[in-house]
Order: C-alpha cells, then structure tokens, then sequence
C-alpha cells in the first residue's frame, strides 16, 4: 500500500461513519536499518499548514492555541493500530466525540450556528 | 511518462500562447476613442428612442422608463462633456448638445405624461442621429 | 419508465437552471454587436460543457466522489489550494453578478434601485439554502426557470433568417471592433463553461445517490440538458440581434437597455417575461453557486456536508454559505454595476478554466478511480482544445480590452 496515494487527503471517517476530515498528514517513525514506521495519522489546521511549510504550521498552532486553549496547541494525531478499514474512506476505530478533532464544529453549531432559528 | 505529458502539454501550451500574442495584436482593429464614444451615443440615443416607443404604447411601466431615460440622459451628457474638451469641429459638439436636450426632454416628457412632449424628444433624437450619418460615425472622423 | 422519467426531469432541470446573468449578458451583447456571428462560441461552450457535465456526472456516479472530494485526494492538499482559492475567488465574483442581475430584475420591477435589494435577494437565498433540501434546490428552482424559454420562443416568433444563422455556426473573423469581438467570445465561453455548473453536477449526483446504473441517465441529461440549454443563449442573441442591433443599439451596457429586446415581440408581457426570467435564472444561479462554495470547501477538507442535512449536522459546511452569499451581496449593495461586473467576470471565468478542468480531465483518466468507465480520446480532445482556446483568447483579449477599448 503507498502512503501518499492511498492514504494522505484522504476521507476520514469514526466508528459511527461520522465524517471527520482528511488525513492531514502522516507520522512515521524512522528506525534504523529498517523501513520507517507508520506510527500515526494526524488531522486538521494544524497538520495541514505545515504541509505549506515550517512557518505556517507554527502560525496555525499559535492561532489554535489561541482560540481553543492547550487541547488544540498541538495537531490531532490518531494513532495508526486505530484505521479499521481502508476503502472508499478511511475507517478508524474512534469515536470523534470524546476527541478534540470536531470541538471547533461543535463551537460552531452552539455558538453561531444553533442561535439561527431553523437550524 | 505523467511527467514527460505534462512537460510536452506545457512547451505546446507556451508556443501556441506565443504565437496566439502576435497573431492577436497584428490582426487587431483599435477603434478609435472617438469611435468607441461615438457608438455609444448612438447606441444610448437609439436606446431612447425605442424606450419612448415602448413607453408611449404601454409597453413598459413609466418607473422603468423613467428610470431609464434618466441613466440613458447620463451617458449622453457623458458623450457631451468627453467632446466639449476635444479639438473636433463644431458640427458634432453641436449633435452632442442636441442629444442631451433631447434626452432630458425625454425624461420630463415621461415624468408629467406628456405623450407629445415625448414625441417631440423622439423627433429629435431622429434628427440628431440621422446627422451621424448611416455609419452610425460623427462626420468630422475620417473611417 | 422510470428511467424515462428521471431523464425527463434531469433535462427539464438542465434547461431551465442553464441561462443565468453571464449567458444574458455576454449574448445579448454579442448579437446587439456582432448580428449572428458569434453563434459558434456559444456552440462551443456549449460542446464543452456537454463534456464536461457527463464527465462529471460520471466521475461521481464510478468513483463515488464528489470532484472536490477527489481534486484533494489525487493532488494532495498543496496542489489542490490552486484549484481551490481560484474557483473561490471567480465564483465569488459570478455570485455576487448574479444577485445583481437578481436585484436588477427587482429594480425594473419596482423602481426601487438595485442596491437595495442586494440584502434581501440574498437573505431570501441564504433562507433556502438554510431550510431547504437538495431536492427542493435542485428541481424546483430549475422548474421555475423555465420561463427563460421565452427567449427561445421570442426568437422563433421574429423570423430571422435561419440560413444566416445556420451559418453562423462556423467561427468566422469579424468586419470590425476585432478586439471586443475576440473579448465577447471569451465571455461566452466563460459564461458557458462555468466550473460551478459542472462542480456542482458532481455534487449533486453524490446528494442524489448515483451509482453506475446511472451511466446512461447522466450521459442523456448532459446532453439533451445542455443543448437545450444552449438553444436558449442562442435564442437571447438572435433576439438581441434583430430587436437592439437592426434598431442602432450596437453598445449594450446599460441593464436598462435589457428589457427592450422582449418587448416588442411581446408587448408588456415581453417587460413581465424579461423580468421574471432574470429574477428566476440568477435567484437560481444565486442557491446554486453559494451552495457550490460550501460544497468545495467542505469536500476539500473532508468535514460533514449535504444539503439534506439540518445545518446543525454540518455546521461548518452551513457557515460557509452563509457567509459566502452574505459576503458577495455587499458589492451590489454598495452600488458596483451588475452588468460591467458580469461581462468582467464571465472573461476571468475563462482564463481561471485550466486550472480547474486540467486536474479534473486527469481524474477522469486515472484508472483507480474510474476503471473501466476512463475517458476516451475524443473526450479528452474536445475537452482539452475549447479550454486551451478559451485561455489563449483570455490571454490576448482580456488585457486588449482593457488597454484598447472601453
């Protein structure tokens, strides 16, 4: 399987086929003598702005912190024994509500959005 | 071989570009400024004319053709103004003048309801073209 | 039979959401100016997005992404900012032309000027988008809009010389003003080949559940829907041709001028006709490009979206539209003129189309995605030359236009 094609910008999905986000980036972990390691896939602003550069991945993380306070300093990594499936989207065993990845959606819904009525 | 297409895409892209360019501005006509104003006016004054007909038959509802008549007067007053300051004879500043009166006479006509107020703005805007000639040009400009 | 039906709807829908402020604009123009000849750009165009759509339609119905969703999976998130930030950008200019050419048709309406009703338009926009279904959307804006076929009727009514326009259909130089007249064909193909109209297909196939037994619909739809689509642009500048143009009026630059090409076929219904189908065909273009802004954004970055779903259930997708269709309302509330803004829009539509259709012809060959069903050469072709055309022409015409001409 190819990492890069078959893995990064990809669709990511929970447990409940709840859409997360894309696969932002990959961790891997280099070892010596040996291939590297898969060691985690990592979602959102954060991993995403690094993707641009050193500088805007540092940016993001000052204005994550910011805004969201220490839970969101760093990118939200999901470790790789979590993917269940690989297919159309990627499945992993988690439930995206007892982690921080959609804090900023549910932001959204109870601050701004949820206050329109007909929402 | 994704990367040798899109290297050939690429220079072909660049060369046709190129040539395009040259083609492009050696085949092209540059109206004038003179005849650019001077199909506007003409096309604004036209334009009047026919809001005048619509609006005299029922057509469209008097707002619009006021409305109309109104930004239709702007661009001529515009044309007018554009060749007070140019060095052309006084032929066309004096068709200029005569499209603006017409045009405001117009806008009255429609504002009071006067249907032969507004005939009579038709009347000139007739005349006034007609001096344009059939190219619809300003005669003191050499085609 | 049911198949029947679903193609008859799909066609239906095609027409009537196909004519929006910039095929107004840039066809009205075109005949007022140039008589018949331009009817082979509007060919063209239309040729083009006859691909495009059934590429897009199929692209969602094999590979079951959106193009968004598989611009950002296949380019990587880098790559896919280009496509990304221009198709923002453009469609934000044609959204906020299309509220104008809404609020126009409430001005002529009314005599209440066009700024004021930039908000409301867009408030009763952003309402549908809000409490609406993708169904709702989809069908019952584009059913209304089938009152544009005025135009075609209008054109039929006045006789023209059919010959003549049959003509017309091969490119042919112009006698004079060969600067405006390379810049109006720009125009046209902008106008016909708008990368939300195909974008949004793809979506809107994801939103209706295609699969591969939908193959044939799609490729029926894409092109029945967009000739008929098509005959409509042509019948607005034939119309435009034989009512403005025989009567002097060469320079359509004036909303105002619009209105008088209906009504001396059709008296004041012709005013009634104009109005509405202005109103209708941008109101629907209006839901659909503010939708298609959400839908990039959201399928670019993998959040939760669907028009079906309660705006609660995809906040971010929701915020999106929102701000979109409120943002693109300020410069037509602030007085910017919707048609200088349509006619300048339409021309960076067509310069922004590489960017865009290039990776997307590249999804529809990759075989990891569309297997069996990749596109052949003739699609490629066809596809590939009227964009590489309508980019050159961009290239030459648009800074001729602005250095030459008015």
């Amino acid at each position: 399987m190819r990492m890069i094609r078959d893995v990064l910008d990809k669709q990511v999905v929970d447990r409940n086929q709840v859409k997360i986000g894309k696969i932002d980036g990959i961790v891997a972990q280099l070892r010596r003598g040996r291939p590297p390691r898969v060691a985690a896939v990592e979602i959102g602003s954060i991993a995403l702005a690094r993707r641009l550069g050193p500088l805007p991945g540092r940016w993001m993380a000052i204005v994550a912190a910011k805004l969201g306070g220490e839970r969101h300093a760093k990118p939200h990594r999901v470790a790789w024994s979590k993917v269940r499936d690989i297919g159309l989207d990627i499945e992993l065993d988690i439930d995206v509500h007892k982690t921080a990845i959609c804090d900023w959606q549910d932001w959204l819904r109870d601050h701004i959005v949820g206050k329109i009525p007909g929402a | 071989m994704s990367r040798r297409v899109v290297a050939l895409a690429h220079t072909v892209m660049c060369r046709l570009l190129a040539a395009a360019l040259l083609a492009g501005l050696a085949a092209c006509s540059f109206p004038s400024a003179e005849d650019e104003q001077t199909q506007t006016a003409t096309s604004a004054a036209n334009s009047a004319i026919m809001v005048i007909d619509n609006w005299t038959v029922g057509a469209v509802p008097s707002h619009y053709a006021k409305a109309a008549l109104r930004s239709l007067a702007e661009t001529l007053a515009d044309y007018d103004r554009h060749l007070q300051t140019t060095d052309v004879s006084d032929s066309p500043k004096q068709l200029a003048r005569q499209l603006t009166a017409a045009a405001e006479g117009a806008e009255d006509a429609v504002t009071t309801g006067n249907r032969a107020q507004a005939e009579q703005a038709r009347q000139d805007f007739r005349t006034a073209i007609a001096k344009f000639g059939v190219t619809g040009r300003a005669k003191a400009t050499n085609p | 039979m049911k198949k029947l039906l679903e193609i008859s709807l799909g066609v239906v829908t095609s027409v009537g959401g196909f004519l929006e402020v910039g095929s107004l604009a840039t066809a009205a123009q075109a005949g007022a100016l140039f008589d018949f000849q331009l009817i082979w750009a509007i060919l063209l165009g239309t040729i083009c997005i006859i691909f495009l759509v059934e590429m897009a339609g199929r692209f969602a119905a094999v590979s079951k992404h959106t193009i968004a969703d598989g611009l950002r999976e296949r380019f990587g998130f880098n790559a896919f900012l280009w496509p990304l930030v221009t198709t923002l950008l453009v469609n934000f200019l044609v959204l906020s032309a299309e509220i104008g050419g809404v609020s126009i048709a409430g001005e002529l309406a009314t005599g209440i000027g066009f700024q004021w009703w930039a908000l409301p338009v867009a408030l009763v926009a952003w309402l549908l988008l809000w409490k609406g279904t993708f169904g709702l959307i989809e069908k019952g804006v584009s059913l209304l809009g089938l009152v544009t076929l005025c135009f075609v009727v209008a054109a039929v009514i006045l006789r023209p010389d059919w010959t003549r326009v049959a003509v017309s259909s091969m490119p042919s130089l112009p006698h004079h003003d060969t600067a405006t007249y390379w810049f109006m064909a720009v125009s046209i193909l902008g106008a016909s080949v708008s990368p939300y109209l195909f974008m949004f297909y793809s979506a809107g196939a994801i939103e209706d559940k295609w699969d591969k037994s939908y193959l044939g619909i799609n490729r029926a739809i894409a092109g029945l829907g967009m000739s008929f689509g098509g005959t409509i642009s042509i019948g607005v500048l034939i119309v435009a041709a034989l009512v403005l143009g025989a009567n002097g009026i060469t320079q359509v630059d004036d909303y105002h001028q619009l209105p008088l090409m209906l009504t001396p076929v059709f008296g004041f219904w012709g005013f009634v006709l104009f109005v509405a189908s202005l109103g209708i065909a941008c109101f629907g273009a209006t839901v659909e490009i503010a939708l298609q802004q959400a839908y990039l954004v959201a399928q670019g970055f993998g959040w939760n979206w669907g028009e079906d779903l309660k705006p609660r259930d995809d906040p971010g997708f929701a915020m999106v539209y929102t701000v979109t269709i409120l943002a693109a309302a300020i410069p037509i509330a602030l007085g910017l003129d919707p048609l200088k803004l349509t006619i300048f829009s339409m021309a960076l539509t067509a310069a922004s189309l590489p960017l865009t259709v290039v990776p997307f012809l590249f999804l529809l060959n990759d075989e990891s995605y569309m297997g069996q069903n990749r596109n052949g050469v003739i699609s490629n072709a066809a596809v590939l030359l009227i964009i590489a055309l309508g980019f050159v022409l961009a290239v030459v015409a648009i800074p001729l236009q602005i250095f030459g001409g008015s």
